[in-house]
């Protein structure tokens, strides 16, 4: 992942095909027309994704699957930064406009404007053309938008330096050296990154929603309270929203959805989340990750096709919610460690290794700066994380706080002392900028 | 119009408040930082009422090292360790000149480290600094003015460094008695260093190729060594792997400290902890069991030179 001038041609390229693919489309007499232009823009966004992305994947597992005696050598490519995401973005655009669902932009420099307008380029929301373009007509200031702009803004900045780049230290130390760390330190590194990954991207969305907001333009909702899922299907219904419906409007319903086989519609989600999972990452962890989520997806179809009647009772509530968030949580060791071989190492200590001696507790509660200072971040961590899903479970039961303006605004002056004292402000870049 | 001009109003104000609330807390964390640092690790080991028989100052090693109870048990006296890592004598020098201001010690341990001749001096460890009483602060910063730091090393040490510490100090300062007894480590486990890390050890002597001597550094050990020309005083430093002391370059800066500072002790390194890699977990730091070799070695060294005597 990196930044070089020339790779705006890129999305320069990208820009001038789908522009005109779309008009030309809009125009085009009968369907052969049509599909021949969506194809031409699915091959030249997805070839120049798969040239700068998948290469080197695909040419490692075809020299590991024919000749392991050598070292394979990777091509000296670059990845763009937020290739995965203004692809996907200019490809919902030419598939709404052939599906007619979206008219064809007239102005190039407005669908310019959609393809790379800033607060969302390098990490999403991957936003619908239906939803962006049409607020790019006019830019209006209203107060109310300032402020709740301001006000994501700052959350955004807690959730990232505050919590997100904290566990970071701590995951990167674990996951950095797994075999020489303990299964309860590995075990506390895979529960902080659950929380690091979701404070490091929906920090970043929050920042770019707000920025967005300042100008009057709304970005779509990424997450919404994901821990507290109560099943699989409804976690991905919280997480990196923009995406999973992404994938839900140009694939998974394309491929035949839910309504079909229980086979086919077992392979539907089988390949929507391998996809997914090779979106996010050219590496095996990430397609072992997305087929996790798959399985899950079956597993959780079987409980339901099991126990049709559906209980709200509270315990049963939690134990669901628990039990999602730990599936996640399993999944999560995949997309984090560096190779297979670290994942099943992380594993294999946690369910064999595990104790909770003296020794371990004190040795997984140094793993911050291996000093006395640790114990004390390990502290200010959990704190933080357990104040994150407070204010969260106040969200989640739609309640009213009743607070008054007043300490409203006090709240937030309270969380900038708290991010500008706690913050960690290392070279951690946002983890979706490498995807 | 009205409402970009409303806004702007908001935050103009909301900057003004937050500067406000931040000034006062940062002033607040200068003038009592060291109330609410541990009190059994770095400075805050040391009370008022207190005299200390012996007293080690020095970085990460002096911290490894030595078994601060087993060296009370054996010496039937009072024994304390002040230590943060990396601590160079160019901000050794300001601490020693404040505990003798303040503090009753009646014999000191000083690790100056051999390589710190050569290493430019700078704040390793950040805990110096939050656990210093403000007249000593003034002089860390000061000191650290001479050096060729920016304004961001200075606001990253006043402003962000540590807040977690002082922020879960009630707990922390007792969670800490776990780890730390009067400034030694405490049932920390420091596995031994592999034999391959060890026979190449020599190698991290090179980092240190082409430094000149640093004048600042020799300067503040001859400044220890005049604020100290009156007390009992033992310079040395812990033991090394053989491939890292018997590099020339070790040797030779050994050598040129014994003609800075005469009274700078190396008696183990031709035998014990020096030839074997059980005895390290790293190419400069003692394992556990290193520490507790190490800790028989200068019991019996502090009796040989009569050091414990009054």
């Amino acid at each position: 992942m990196a930044w070089n001038p020339y790779f705006s041609l890129l999305i320069l390229a990208s820009t001038i095909i789908d522009f005109f693919v779309a008009k030309y489309m809009q125009e085009a007499r009968n369907k052969i027309q049509r599909r021949s232009l969506l194809l031409l823009s699915l091959l030249a966004n997805l070839s120049l994704l798969f040239y700068f992305k998948y290469t080197n994947f695909f040419l490692s597992t075809f020299h590991a699957l024919t000749n392991s005696s050598e070292s394979f050598q990777a091509l000296d490519i670059i990845l763009p930064v937020g290739i995965s995401f203004y692809t996907f973005q200019t490809l919902s655009y030419t598939i709404d406009v052939y599906r007619g669902q979206k008219k064809a932009e007239t102005s190039f420099i407005k669908f310019a404007l959609y393809v790379s307008y800033f607060p969302q380029l390098v990490a999403g929301p991957i936003e619908r053309s239906t939803h962006l373009l049409p607020q790019l007509d006019k830019f209006e200031y209203k107060y109310s938008d300032l402020i709740h702009g301001t006000k994501l803004i700052i959350w955004g900045f807690f959730k990232k330096l505050v919590i997100a780049d904290r566990l970071a230290i701590y995951v990167n130390n674990a996951y950095g050296d797994v075999h020489s760390h303990s299964a309860l330190t590995l075990l506390v590194a895979t529960y902080f990154f659950s929380f690091q990954i979701f404070c490091d991207f929906s920090g970043y969305t929050d920042i770019a929603r707000g920025i967005s907001k300042l100008f009057g333009v709304d970005l779509m909702h990424n997450f919404k309270r994901p821990y507290f899922a109560k099943s699989i299907s409804e976690f991905w219904k919280r997480w990196h929203i923009s995406l999973s419906t992404w994938f839900r409007d140009y694939l998974y319903i394309p491929l035949g959805g839910s309504r079909t086989s229980d086979v086919r519609w077992f392979f539907n989600i089988l390949i929507v989340f391998l996809i997914s999972g090779l979106w996010h990452g050219a590496n095996w962890t990430f397609v072992i990750w997305g087929a996790l989520h798959a399985f899950y997806f079956k597993i959780e179809k079987f409980i339901n096709w099991l126990f049709p009647k559906k209980t709200t009772h509270k315990i049963v509530t939690i134990f669901k919610v628990l039990l999602t968030y730990h599936l996640t949580l399993f999944a999560w060791i995949f997309f984090r460690a560096n190779n297979l071989e670290h994942a099943v190492t992380i594993i294999k200590k946690i369910l064999t290794d595990l104790t909770l001696s003296k020794s371990d507790i004190i040795s997984s509660s140094l793993a911050f700066t291996y000093d006395n200072r640790s114990p004390s971040i390990v502290l200010i961590s959990i704190i933080s994380i357990v104040f994150l899903l407070v204010i969260q479970f106040i969200q989640e039961r739609g309640k009213d706080l009743k607070i008054t303006k007043k300490q409203e605004y006090f709240f937030y002056i309270t969380l900038i002392i708290i991010t500008i004292f706690f913050g960690k402000y290392s070279e951690n870049s946002f983890i979706y900028f490498q995807f | 119009m009205q409402k970009e001009k409303k806004f702007h109003l908001f935050i103009i104000k909301s900057l003004f408040l937050t500067l406000l609330i931040f000034t006062f807390l940062v002033a607040s964390k200068f003038y009592f930082s060291h109330l609410f640092t541990s009190k059994h690790y770095g400075l805050g080991v040391l009370k008022a009422e207190d005299q200390i028989d012996i007293l080690f100052i020095g970085s990460s090693h002096t911290r490894q090292s030595y078994d601060i109870k087993e060296i009370e048990k054996s010496c039937k006296c009072s024994v304390k360790a002040i230590s943060y890592s990396g601590l160079d004598p160019y901000f050794m020098e300001p601490i020693i000149q404040y505990i003798k201001e303040n503090y009753n010690i009646k014999r000191w341990v000083i690790e100056p480290y051999v390589f710190k001749l050569i290493a430019p001096p700078k704040i390793s460890d950040s805990r110096l600094f939050t656990d210093a009483p403000p007249s000593l602060k003034y002089k860390i910063l000061k000191n650290l003015s001479n050096l060729n730091v920016s304004w961001k090393d200075f606001f990253n040490l006043i402003v962000l460094e540590n807040n977690e510490t002082l922020a879960s100090s009630l707990i922390m300062n007792k969670i800490s008695s776990v780890y730390s007894y009067n400034g030694g480590y405490k049932n920390k486990v420091m596995p031994p260093i592999d034999l391959n890390e060890f026979n190449n050890s020599g190698e991290n002597v090179e980092q240190f190729y082409g430094m000149k001597r640093n004048l600042l550094q020799i300067n503040s050990i001859l400044q220890i060594k005049d604020i100290l020309k009156k007390d009992k005083v033992l310079y040395i430093d812990p033991p090394m792997p053989n491939p890292v002391l018997t590099h020339p370059l070790t040797t030779a800066m050994i050598l040129e400290y014994k003609s800075i500072l005469p009274q700078y002790q190396s008696p183990w390194y031709r035998s014990g902890p020096s030839l074997a890699p059980k005895f390290f977990t790293d190419w400069n730091h003692l394992s556990t069991n290193g520490r507790n070799v190490y800790t028989r070695m200068i019991v019996e060294l502090l009796n040989k030179m009569s050091f414990l005597d009054e």
